[in-house]
């Protein structure tokens, strides 16, 4: 029971912290008390966000809200804004905090109202709540008679010894001497205005607060500001204008929101803030003309109007993107965000819902890859030939004279994902050697419906072997057909491609095979990429025994105990048990969660590889050094083979040179982590084995190693962790498995 | 210009075909040297006898078959029958190119640990298993496949008593078609012996059934008889699941794939008739693919095949002894390769070549081995180019049971060598000696 209220109790401090800090995107606490701190200059205003903040929460909470939004803080931000906003313009009294309460229930509810009609577009709701809230409120203002009109900032001093006494006054009166820049005075002071605070000093501490939460979201927050400034100067619009502070924080959170925030941070989400803002400038300006008909001001009308369509406008696209990309997985902070991305760019499934594999058994060679010399040219030229070679690189026996002398001719052809046939054809007699029937140019076609809008066509089956018709559903690897000669083809071959309409010879679609082992000398795994030209490519075979031990059931506990001894002196520094637990959150995640330290270990497992997606918590825990060494695995049967990646720098660096590389990681990453794993014995293809895998991780700073950790792990029978790591001179050693 | 070649003259009934005036010209195939090595300089080298392995055939030949099933099948794996050939070098190549082992006693099974093979590896055939066999594979976690039922007893017995579980396959005989029925191995699947046998290893305590083997026999013609073979095995497969909710891990067909030689009696040379291993392939995946497993179902399909894999990768080198006209007035020729080393000419009608260009005339000769014994024939009748006493012959495909299953007798047995992938050479088995036989006899007399 008392363990209940304890949660609860944190749930609720959570929920309200973080609908301060919300505001400008963020769940960071130091941000989010600096801006407590500011709400509170002005003390009648910031009692007013609080209660709107409460109420907002506390209904989120009884009426049974979403409890991942309510702690995140998002279902407050709006109410608290409102709450502040309305109490800077009256005077503090009763029936202030009696409209206080009511605005706060109404962008409540307008809240939950915008995050379903904007969720269904999957767009943000921002702050649309808020506007309409304090829109309704200021028009009202002059019939609200029992209000004063607050009589605040004009006597700012007093205010200002009532806070802080006279430091706070010589503070005050330090910094607006000491900071004449007139663009920098503007910059604060639409930082402050974001929160309704008119001094400077509300505009340095939360770029403080900016600075410590983000980087990049502090970067951005100067380049919105830059861009405009420069564009008010530019179409001569007059800056110091009383009325621009209250108006300027648009661009501020324009920038925050769509350079980093939303997108993931990199050069063209900031040049797109350069090129965005000078719009964002003219919305302001000419929405002003008509609001002050109205006697209100648009307040982040400008900016919710921008990101919104932006937005919006970024999710119609047809091809998948590679510039510009929808934040995957919002981790709230633009540095993460981004250094997730950069390694996971590949991995990553939520780009790619089809996973494919290879559409056919054994060992093929891609004849003909992507913008091939032959035929996979202008609207078909992401598409791929395999065909079969021996080892003397001759793809038939005898003369080759018939279809049958070639490797491929007849080899079953498979469903490369689950799918719906949509079209089948199977009537096209295949050719003789060297013809070609461009009548029929596709030749017998089976095409299946993997998901909206993603398709695959296999071309060139032989005459008569297929064996789905239209509306079968398949399986992954279930076989379709026998590969042929039909069609455009002058010898037998696969044509495979991708494509986003389900007609037969519909333009291909830029799409990557979801895995496949590359063979060379030795073998690779590839995920999501694209096979190249006389690359030798092979499906892998999954291990019993590593799909069953990677497979982390939600509920699955686990426990063991690590031991940390230096090597030198021969000394254990540490050894402690551990507990885990395996569960899911609310967007469908599979985590590890630590009892002892609660850093969690997010992963993915799509039946073919185990990876682990992100870390969150203590580092050099228990779970950290299982994230490291886990961090991806394939499940295949890969004797000798190697997998590479990258491990999101932020895990591995800390310090200043973090802190440098935080600040240009939106253009350029000197900080790289790179993840090798070599399986030196994965039992064997029956998993009667152990299996043994080794990995190591290097640190680099600019190309160059700064310093390496040696990973070596061992996967029991019953699904046991034996994991050594060395580093320096310290020797890790970490024991887990299913506890009972 | 060179001087012709003297041959003996001889008269000859012409009895095919209309004749020029210089007789019957026949283009005698002659192999004058293996992976560009000329036999006069490897027999120089190594002696006469000698058997030589092309380690490129080894290698090209078990591609051609990875690729003829792997391009049909998603799981497949194939097994070395050691009793095919054990030579440890030959052993390696395969294991090298991803073959497990295939052993059918304690001595194959110990001759694959010393390789290295893992003991998860090894696949345990046969019908002689004593305990300490048993025990061995048992510790080694190889994957035994039972026999028969007292085999079945003692395995259940050795297993409590090393309280430790063994993981265990059961050879089906089955009715594939063709004949014989090899019904000396295994459990029958017609008659249900394979189910009463199944039932007892389900609910064995120390036992853990993870396959079906099946071997239906030797030098097999016909790919249709295993798809035969192999969708009864799928039906056994699908049923035990019905009944145990339990999916084995793999069907092992076993191996009896043909080779390219020709077997006495057979009317076309087997380089005609034989299957090709996508024959083989084709029919064998197709069964099991379009039986009633479900395709994420699919067993790990073994194989074991020995001779198939081998035999065209050697060869024995040998020479000519005697030139001698028998009483019929046959022709007939001496060798110093007798079938104490061919164990083979028992079957087959071994192809026997010169190494160098002979004259177009031949005629029907018998070709005697070395050995002061009457059944020492190599070839009864082979029609036959002159050859002169001290020629240097060489007989092909002879890579499969000879140099495991060849006797002692008389002679030692000669040197055997493998040719490697950069065309060194390198003595893998050494011609024995006297010290050989001494150093395992003990004489009481002495």
């Amino acid at each position: 029971m008392g363990e209940n209220l304890k949660i609860k109790i944190h749930d609720v401090i959570s929920s309200i912290i973080n609908s301060y800090s919300q505001v400008f995107f963020s769940k960071d606490k130091v941000l989010a008390i600096l801006l407590v701190i500011i709400s509170f200059f002005d003390f009648g205003a910031g009692i007013g966000g609080l209660i709107a903040v409460i109420i907002a929460n506390l209904l989120a909470y009884y009426l049974g809200y979403n409890s991942y939004l309510l702690k995140s803080g998002l279902y407050g931000f709006n109410s608290l804004l409102v709450g502040l906003g309305i109490g800077l313009i009256y005077q503090p009294s009763i029936e202030l905090y009696v409209l206080i309460a009511i605005a706060a229930v109404s962008t409540f509810f307008l809240t939950i109202v915008f995050q379903g009609v904007l969720g269904k577009y999957g767009l943000p709701f921002l702050s649309v709540p808020f506007l309409l809230s304090i829109w309704i409120v200021s028009l009202a203002g002059s019939q609200l008679t029992a209000l004063n009109i607050s009589e605040r900032g004009i006597y700012t001093y007093n205010e200002l010894y009532a806070l802080g006494g006279n430091n706070l006054i010589n503070l005050y009166n330090w910094l607006d001497s000491f900071i004449s820049s007139s663009f920098l005075r503007t910059y604060f002071y639409s930082l402050g205005a974001i929160f309704f605070q008119k001094g400077l000093l509300a505009g340095i501490i939360i770029s403080l607060g900016l600075l410590i939460y983000s980087r990049i979201t502090f970067v951005l927050s100067f380049l919105g500001f830059t861009v405009a400034y420069l564009f008010y100067a530019l179409v001569g619009i007059g800056f110091d204008s009383l009325s621009y502070t209250f108006i300027g924080f648009n661009y501020i959170l324009t920038a925050i929101a769509l350079g980093g925030y939303y997108l993931i941070p990199g050069k063209v989400s900031y040049l797109w803030i350069i090129l965005l803002l000078p719009t964002v400038v003219l919305i302001t300006i000419s929405t002003q003309q008509v609001f002050l008909l109205l006697n209100i001001s648009p307040y982040s009308l400008p900016f919710n109007i921008v990101v919104l369509s932006f937005l919006y406008a970024l999710k119609l696209r047809e091809k998948r993107p590679n510039k510009l990309i929808e934040t995957p997985v919002q981790l709230g902070n633009p540095e993460k965000n981004l250094y997730l991305q950069s390694g996971n760019l590949k991995r990553f499934p939520v780009n790619f819902p089809v996973s494919a594999s290879l559409p056919f058994y054994g060992e093929w060679k891609v004849s003909q890859a992507q913008d091939g010399k032959i035929t996979h040219q202008g609207a078909w030229r992401h598409a791929w030939d395999f065909i079969i070679t021996d080892k003397n690189d001759k793809q038939y026996k005898g003369q080759g004279d018939y279809p049958k002398d070639y490797f491929c001719f007849g080899k079953a052809i498979v469903a490369p994902y689950e799918g719906k046939v949509i079209e089948v054809i199977d009537s096209i007699p295949d050719n003789t050697i060297g013809d070609i029937n461009t009548k029929n140019n596709w030749g017998n076609t089976v095409i299946i419906e993997h998901f909206s809008n993603i398709y695959t066509q296999l071309s060139h089956l032989k005459y008569h072997s297929i064996e789905v018709k239209q509306g079968d559903y398949v399986k992954q690897g279930q076989s379709l057909g026998k590969c042929g000669n039909s069609g455009r083809s002058p010898y037998p071959h696969l044509h495979f491609q991708f494509q986003s309409t389900p007609f037969i010879g519909s333009p291909t679609l830029e799409y990557p095979i979801g895995n496949y082992l590359l063979k060379t000398d030795k073998i690779a795994l590839k995920t999501f990429s694209f096979p190249e030209n006389n690359q030798h490519l092979v499906n892998p075979t999954i291990n019993d025994l590593l799909a069953k031990a990677l497979h982390f059931i939600p509920g699955q506990r686990i426990s063991g105990n690590i031991r940390i001894e230096s090597i030198e002196k021969k000394e254990i520094l540490h050894k402690s048990d551990f507990h885990w637990e395996v569960n899911t959150d609310v967007y469908n995640t599979t985590y590890i969660s630590s009892k002892e330290d609660k850093s969690l270990a997010y992963l993915y497992n799509d039946g073919k590889l185990h990876y682990f997606t992100n870390f969150t918590g203590k580092k050099e825990s228990p779970l950290y050094w299982f994230f490291l060494a886990l961090f991806k695995i394939p499940l295949g049967f890969l004797p000798q083979s190697t997998i590479q990646d990258q491990i999101p720098a932020n895990l591995l660096f800390k310090g200043p040179i973090k802190l440098l590389q935080d600040f240009i990681a939106p253009l350029y990453l000197f900080l790289k982590v790179d993840y090798h794993l070599e399986i030196k014995n994965t039992g064997d293809i029956l998993s009667a084995d152990d299996i043994k895998m080794h990995s190591v991780l290097k640190k680099k700073i600019a190309g160059k190693e700064s310093s390496k950790y040696n990973f070596s792990l061992n996967i029991g029978q019953e699904g046991s962790f034996e994991i050594e790591i060395i580093h320096k001179d310290i020797k890790i050693q970490l024991l887990c498995g299913n506890a009972i | 210009m060179e001087k012709l070649i003297y041959e003996k003259p001889v008269i000859s009934k012409i009895n095919a075909g209309m004749p020029s005036k210089f007789g019957l010209p026949v283009k005698q195939k002659i192999i004058s040297e293996i992976d560009g090595l000329a036999i006069s300089d490897l027999m120089e080298k190594f002696g006469s006898p000698v058997f030589v392995f092309s380690e490129k055939t080894i290698r090209e030949t078990y591609s051609e078959a990875k690729r003829a099933f792997e391009t049909r099948y998603p799981k497949v794996q194939f097994a070395w029958s050691y009793k095919t050939n054990y030579l440890d070098a030959i052993c390696s190549i395969f294991h090298e190119e991803g073959s497990w082992a295939e052993v059918v006693s304690g001595f194959e099974f110990n001759k694959a640990l010393s390789l290295g093979v893992n003991g998860s590896q090894i696949l345990f055939n046969g019908p002689e298993k004593s305990e300490a066999d048993l025990t061995l594979a048992i510790e080694n976690n190889a994957s035994i496949h039972i026999d028969h039922f007292d085999e079945l007893y003692l395995l259940i017995e050795t297993a409590r008593k090393l309280n430790k579980k063994a993981r265990v396959s059961i050879r089906i005989n089955l009715d594939a078609g063709i004949y014989p029925i090899w019904d000396r191995f295994g459990f029958n699947y017609e008659n249900g012996e394979a189910w009463n046998a199944i039932n007892r290893i389900m609910l064995a305590d120390n036992l853990e059934l993870i396959g079906l083997h099946t071997h239906i026999g030797t030098y097999i013609m016909v790919g249709s008889a295993y798809a035969i073979a192999a969708s009864k095995l799928a039906n056994l497969y699908v049923a035990i699941h019905r009944k145990f909710d339990y999916w084995l891990k793999y069907i092992d067909l076993g191996g009896g794939f043909a080779s390219k030689n020709t077997l006495k009696g057979a009317y076309m040379p087997g380089t005609e008739t034989c299957p090709s291993f996508d024959d083989y392939a084709e029919a064998i995946t197709n069964a099991l693919i379009s039986s009633e497993i479900p395709h994420e179902n699919l067993p790990l399909l073994f194989l074991e095949t020995g001779r198939a894999m081998i035999d065209d990768a050697g060869y024995l080198l040998t020479t000519t002894l005697a030139n001698k006209r028998l009483n019929n007035g046959k022709n007939s020729l001496v060798i110093d390769a007798g079938v104490n080393l061919l164990f083979t000419s028992f079957w087959y009608n071994l192809g026997i070549f010169p190494s160098k260009e002979t004259s177009s005339f031949t005629e029907e000769t018998t070709i005697y081995g070395p050995l002061c014994m009457n059944i020492d024939v190599i070839r009864d009748t082979i029609v036959f180019p002159q050859i002169k006493v001290g020629d240097q012959l060489v007989i092909e495909r002879v890579g499969a049971y000879n140099v495991s299953q060849w006797m002692q007798f008389i002679n030692y047995r000669p040197n055997v060598v493998l040719i490697d992938l950069e065309g060194k050479t390198h003595i893998i088995r050494k011609r024995e000696n006297l010290e050989t036989f001494k150093s395992l006899e003990f004489n009481p007399k002495l």
